[in-house]
């Protein structure tokens, strides 16, 4: 049997590790849980004692798996992309109450697209704001919803 | 007939000109993002929350339907065509009908397809008709304590059944649960895991986690594996979209063995349409009189399998409606539809709120005639679909997507919560955890909660009503079943092996 083992998989690892954090996390934040009448046990502390106790034995199960090197291979990949689409909605969370929400927009749309490998960001960048400007209009003039906005909607 | 006076009266809310149009938007709808690749019925639905908070529950409940129903239709075409199929249920039929395509056969390919897909959808409408309100019956006697054991079997049968792996589909489940949890306790008033923001106090929108494990983490995965397999061509329509006598022989036993294996699965808790269409391949590759073709473009292994998927659709609905039970991420976010318009499904849906019920079955068999017409005649225009550059498909996407969250609650949190659940999203498809379970763990979740509680309360806390009651102890030993039957299996495969050695 030994003859059989794999060399340890240190990002499974690192996942079941970070399974029993959650876990820890969320029982602790079931003995937060205060009610004041009724049985406690049987309250609003069972789901997180359940669920962290499932999360518990899941993450240590993920941990073996990992040292003993059983999860399936992966593909090599970019991160550099991830990258981009996550500094993408970073900026629309940054810019959407300064510049606005049609800048925003077309901030998130130009950094996918330059994840997607596009090379004119000009371009996408006013693709972008063209579609953000009709979905504020159809939001806010047809709909009559709100959308949180900034700079460039008050021209509006 | 009790069922066709109520269907009958269901059809005549089903033609009212308001719902036909809300119908009609969802077939195009669900059509389209069938056929766009990186976004799906699942999210279109969960995106559309927000929007029709405001309307007519029949008429936006018949719109999801029809995404649903559209969803698969389209994503055939995605299948036949480009060879990377729109919608996971649509997996095997690329395997065929993109050969066929390139054999200069992608008209009788997407015939068979979309007449396929009405058959199917036809026939499994009508037993959604005909199980549904019985279904409904029996189920009135269930306790709270049969509906959690009935939720555990939908636990672990969408997540640890049918997967590659046990654990990580458990441990997607376990997540989703967790995001369960969040927000105010409904029976007490007690916050959990909120850590004292109070945007966190309603709970995660369900569309802010719809957004984030199938926009945000697919636009991810798919661009961080860009070019490594390559773009893909479209194929151009060639061939006579009219099949001819030849292959109308060769596809009527498909579609109604596709349909015989979709609706039962669909239906059961066992999780997906593409187990069915997995089903469906393999019988009709063993029941082919030339066997020798499949893999070079054989009609068979297109008609089948998409019967199939198109007939599970109408299944997950039974248990759905019926139970209030999702077996599928859609059906889990439809669920999430009925309840913000305060209907809960399950069995007393069919008394307290008939007409809705009866006029969305009824609106089934007009979605289904709209999709033939939208998807044979018409399918030129949704292949034009295909020719939007990747960079502003996925960009436009994701600004959709975003806007839907905003929508659906104008706090920054929310998009914070994206990123961070986008990363994780991306992060599970890298290391192939399912995404399924999580959203039905994190829907499903809170009820199953309320059910325990309940049947613990009433039972003052003895734990043994879950085994002494006979419908929840036989529901109990089908999850344990569906959990362990796999591994004994496994063990008994393994310990050959051994033998071997």
């Amino acid at each position: 049997m030994d003859v059989d083992r794999k060399r340890p998989d240190r990002p499974v690892v690192v996942i079941g590790a970070a399974l029993l954090a959650i876990a820890a996390v969320v029982v602790w934040q079931g003995f937060q849980v205060r009610a004041s009448f009724g049985s406690q046990a049987l309250g609003p502390q069972m789901m997180p004692f359940l669920v962290g106790g499932f999360l518990a034995v899941l993450g240590a199960l993920t941990v073996v798996a990992g040292l003993r090197g059983e999860a399936p291979a992966r593909d090599p990949d970019e991160p550099v992309a991830v990258v981009w689409i996550a500094g993408g909605i970073a900026a629309m969370l940054l810019l959407i109450k300064t510049a606005g929400f049609i800048p925003a927009c077309a901030v998130l749309f130009a950094a996918t697209a330059r994840a997607f490998g596009s090379t004119r960001p000009a371009v996408d960048l006013a693709i972008g704001a063209a579609m953000a400007i009709v979905i504020f209009v159809f939001f806010a003039k047809v709909l009559g919803l709100s959308l949180p906005s900034g700079l460039a909607e008050s021209w509006f | 007939m009790e069922t066709l006076s109520l269907l009958l009266n269901g059809l005549s809310i089903a033609i009212q000109p308001a719902n036909l149009l809300f119908a009609l938007v969802g077939v195009v709808l669900g059509t389209a993002v069938g056929v766009l690749p990186g976004i799906g019925p699942a999210m279109t639905v969960a995106l559309l929350l927000p929007v029709t908070f405001k309307m007519d529950p029949a008429g936006s409940l018949i719109m999801f339907a029809g995404i649903y129903y559209g969803g698969m239709y389209g994503g055939s075409t995605t299948s036949i065509l480009l060879n990377t199929p729109g919608e996971s249920a649509s997996i095997v039929t690329a395997m065929e009908g993109n050969k066929m395509a390139r054999a200069g056969r992608g008209g009788p390919a997407l015939a068979t397809a979309a007449i396929g897909s009405f058959v199917a959808g036809t026939i499994a409408t009508a037993l959604l008709a005909i199980f549904a309100p019985w279904l409904a019956e029996v189920a009135i006697a269930f306790g709270p304590e049969d509906y959690f054991a009935l939720m555990v079997v939908a636990f672990i049968t969408v997540s640890a059944t049918f997967g590659s792996s046990r654990l990580r589909g458990l441990t997607s489940l376990a997540i989703g649960l967790t995001l369960g949890i969040v927000g105010i306790d409904k029976l007490t008033g007690q916050p959990r895991l909120s850590f004292g923001v109070p945007d966190l106090l309603d709970g995660l929108e369900v569309t802010t986690v719809a957004v984030a494990m199938f926009a945000v983490g697919e636009a991810m995965a798919v661009a961080a594996q860009r070019g490594k397999e390559g773009e893909g061509t479209v194929e151009a329509i060639r061939g006579s979209l009219w099949m001819t006598a030849e292959d109308w022989r060769r596809s009527w036993k498909p579609w109604l063995r596709g349909t015989a294996f979709g609706f039962p699965i669909g239906a059961l808790p066992a999780g997906g349409a593409e187990i069915p269409t997995f089903l469906s391949y393999a019988a009709e590759k063993r029941l082919a009189t030339n066997p020798e073709e499949f893999g070079h473009g054989a009609i068979e292994g297109v008609a089948g399998p998409e019967a199939a998927n198109n007939a599970s659709a109408a299944g997950t609905l039974v248990p759905l409606l019926t139970l209030g039970i999702p077996t599928s991420a859609t059906a889990a976010i439809m669920l999430a539809g009925f309840q913000q318009y305060n209907l809960q499904p399950g069995p007393l849906l069919f008394v307290t709120s008939a007409d809705v019920v009866w006029g969305l079955i009824a609106s089934l068999f007009i979605a289904n005639v709209m999709l033939i017409v939208l998807n044979l005649p018409l399918v030129g225009l949704w292949v034009r679909l295909l020719s939007i550059p990747r960079p502003w498909l996925y960009g436009g996407i994701l600004v959709f997507a975003t806007v839907g969250v905003l929508a659906a609650k104008a706090s920054l949190v929310e998009l914070g919560v994206v990123l961070a659940l986008g990363l994780m999203a991306y992060g599970m498809r890298r290391f192939d955890y399912p995404i399924a379970p999580v959203v039905v763990g994190m829907i499903l979740g809170p009820m199953a909660e309320t059910q325990l509680r309940r049947a613990l309360q009433i039972s003052n806390g003895d734990a043994s009503v879950l085994v002494t009651s006979p419908i929840s102890a036989t529901l109990l030993a089908v999850a344990v079943l569906a959990l362990l039957g796999p591994m004994l299996w496994a063990r008994l495969g393994w310990s050959m092996k051994a033998d071997e050695d």
